[in-house]
Order: structure tokens, then C-alpha cells, then sequence
């Protein structure tokens, strides 16, 4: 059972960053299809396709999150494709190339993969995850909307810092050779 | 109302430690940084006049007119930076009020002295243009060669017993703040400094 509080937090905060990841890509494209091409986990003539619907699917998750009665159906098309970006990432992880854009934001804040990445797609999976499950019924009063716009401002805020962190981190180690 | 708070607060809970772990990340990339970036010092060439050796004593006219002493013990217990600079050098230019910003902050008091050789008339246009005539400005050609200066900015601090204390080619204010730094540690340069920490 969870509070509807934190549902609504949440969903919102997921259709926000769905949102906004979903217009990064499609704003440019072209820079989009190269990095998937980056990740070489797909064969070429895939590549151009799978760069298109992919902000297609962010962008129906993003409305499928505000929208209630598709809520929960949003949520479980949300788990999959965090998987696929987790796996994404790791399999490149794995293959000792980390200095490939992440991707998933604005081609100016270029993230390069590291295993915060994992952690943080990790996160949002519980978080879809956590949509799935039964809701409580209580009356919503005012400090509820309060918590809820203060709880997305905040998270906001910490999204962009770790978006910081993840970009100047890497490129400390760079500074100085690895230890 | 009260489901709504008790609610709220467990959110405010979760945001807060949220908050702590960026905090903590974000202190340990700056503790990295400290590690990392080694300090950085003025360039010091071969010189005619090394650090340690007394600074050569010299009376020269500045530009107002005014007797200034270089070298030689100090009266007021005050050091002195020599800087040496052209009006066609952007750089110099730049770097002018820093030089003015760091030696009112140092403490003891340093003096700043500015040199530079060339025709009297474009050198006080510089000093009205930049508002620079509180500062002695001296002309002379004979002093520049003293110090062996090759490249502009050059700044050489002399300490208040008359000794040249540190010197170097100056782009920054870290460079600037090098010399002081070079002083107070007793080294001849950060670059001596580095190099005997390494060993």
C-alpha cells in the first residue's frame, strides 16, 4: 500500500524527466541516432529506426504517467525500457568503453557512462516499479499538493545536480591520470 | 490532515538524506580537486639576479617626478613588487588591478612599484587611461636589463631586507600569488617547491 501522495510524486517526477528526455531527442536527432550507432549493440540498418522510436515511446510514457487511467500501463512500459537503457550501459560498461555519451539527455551536457548511470536508472526502475503497487484512499488536503510541487521542485534540483556530478566526475579522473 | 503531514515529513525525510549523499558526493569531488591540481607558480627563467641574492640598490625618477628607492633595506618593514609592463602588452592589462588587489591584501605591506622603459608621452597616457597615478610608474631601461626581463608580465618581489625574495614571468593572479606563496614557504619557486616534495 502506498500513500497517493507518493504516487503522485513520483509519476510526476518520471513524466517530467520522460518528458524532457523525450524532447532532447527528438530536438537532435541526428546526434541521437550517432550515439545510439555508439553504443554498437545493434546492427547498422537498425540503428536510424530504433533512434526514432525510441523518443516516441519516453514521449507516450510521459502522458500515459499523467493521464490516470493509463497510469499503471505507462508505469509497466516504463520498467522495460529503463532495463534496456540499464543493460545498454552496462554492456558498454563492461566492454571498458566509458568515454561514449550516455545519451539520454541534451547533447550539450554530455554524460559519459559511468556505474553511476547504473545506479541511477536502477532508482527510476524501483520508482516505476513502486507505481504498480495498490494505492491507499484518503481525502488529499492542501499540504498534499504542497509536498507534492515542493517534492518535484527539490528532486529537480538534485536531478540536475547528480547530472553535474556525473559529468565533472569522470572527467576529474582524466585530470591526473587514474590512480 | 494529520496522514497528510505525517506523509510529508517521511518525503521531507527521503529529500534530505537525498541532499546528503549529493553533498557528500559532491565534497569528495572537491577533495579530489585539491589532490589533483597541483599549485601552479610563476615561470621562473634563468635570471641575471637570483632568488636570494640582495636586490641591487637603486635610485631612479618615475614618472611624477618623485625619488623612488629600489633595493636596500626598508625603513617601514615594507616589501616591494616590481612590476615590469608595456602599454601594447594585453595581457599587462589585464592584470593590472589584480596586482593592485593583491598586494593591498598582503600583509606585511608591499609596495607596488611598475616598470617599464620607452617614451615618456605613451606611457602617460597608459597611467591616465588606466587611473594608475597613485602607483609609482618608472621609465628606465637600465632597470629592466637589471633584472634580466625577457617576457612581459614579469613581476619580482624584494623583501624588506632588500633581498629578491621570489620573481617570475606573471599571467595570472595564481601566478602572482605564487611569488608571495614562494616567500612565505622560504622556497625560490613553486617549481622548486613541487620538485623537493616530489623527492
Amino acid at each position: 500500500m502506498i500513500d497517493p501522495v507518493v504516487e503522485l510524486s513520483i509519476c510526476f517526477a518520471l513524466a517530467l524527466l520522460f518528458a524532457a528526455a523525450a524532447w532532447h531527442k527528438v530536438s537532435d536527432r541526428v546526434r541521437f541516432g550517432a550515439t545510439v550507432g555508439a553504443y554498437s549493440l545493434l546492427p547498422p540498418w537498425l540503428v536510424s529506426p530504433v533512434a526514432r522510436v525510441l523518443p516516441l515511446l519516453e514521449a507516450c510514457i510521459a502522458v500515459g504517467l499523467v493521464y490516470p487511467p493509463t497510469r499503471s500501463a505507462a508505469a509497466l512500459a516504463a520498467v522495460p525500457l529503463l532495463t534496456l537503457y540499464t543493460i545498454a550501459i552496462a554492456a558498454n560498461l563492461a566492454r571498458g568503453r566509458r568515454e561514449i555519451d550516455c545519451g539520454c539527455f541534451a547533447s550539450s551536457a554530455r554524460v559519459p557512462l559511468s556505474k553511476w548511470l547504473l545506479l541511477r536508472n536502477g532508482i527510476l526502475i524501483v520508482g516505476s516499479c513502486v507505481l504498480l503497487l495498490p494505492i491507499r484512499t484518503r481525502a488529499l488536503v492542501w499540504v498534499d499538493g504542497a509536498t507534492i510541487v515542493m517534492t518535484l521542485t527539490t528532486l529537480s534540483l538534485l536531478w540536475a545536480t547528480g547530472q553535474r556530478l556525473a559529468q565533472t566526475g569522470p572527467a576529474l579522473r582524466h585530470f591526473g591520470g587514474v590512480r | 490532515m494529520i496522514d497528510a503531514l505525517l506523509i510529508s515529513n517521511g518525503v521531507l525525510w527521503l529529500l534530505v538524506i537525498g541532499l546528503a549523499l549529493t553533498v557528500l558526493a559532491l565534497t569528495r569531488q572537491v577533495g579530489l580537486l585539491h589532490e589533483r591540481i597541483s599549485p601552479v607558480g610563476a615561470l621562473s627563467p634563468e635570471a641575471k639576479i637570483k632568488v636570494g641574492d640582495p636586490a641591487p640598490e637603486l635610485a631612479l625618477i618615475d614618472l611624477h617626478d618623485h625619488p623612488v628607492q629600489i633595493g636596500g633595506a626598508s625603513k617601514d618593514e615594507s616589501r616591494t613588487l616590481l612590476f615590469f609592463l608595456s602599454p601594447t602588452c594585453p595581457v599587462c592589462d589585464t592584470l593590472l588591478p589584480t596586482v593592485e588587489r593583491v598586494a593591498r591584501t598582503e600583509v606585511p605591506r608591499v609596495r607596488v612599484i611598475l616598470a617599464s622603459d620607452g617614451l615618456p608621452d605613451e606611457h602617460r597616457a597608459f597611467v591616465a587611461e588606466k587611473r594608475i597615478s597613485h602607483l609609482p610608474y618608472i621609465l628606465s631601461a637600465p632597470l629592466g636589463m637589471t633584472y634580466g626581463v625577457a617576457k612581459l608580465p614579469y613581476a619580482v618581489l624584494i623583501d624588506a631586507n632588500g633581498i629578491v625574495a621570489a620573481q617570475g614571468l606573471v599571467n595570472t593572479r595564481e601566478h602572482l600569488e605564487s611569488l608571495f606563496e614562494a616567500q612565505r614557504r622560504g622556497v625560490a619557486s613553486i617549481q622548486d617547491y613541487l620538485e623537493e616534495k616530489a623527492k
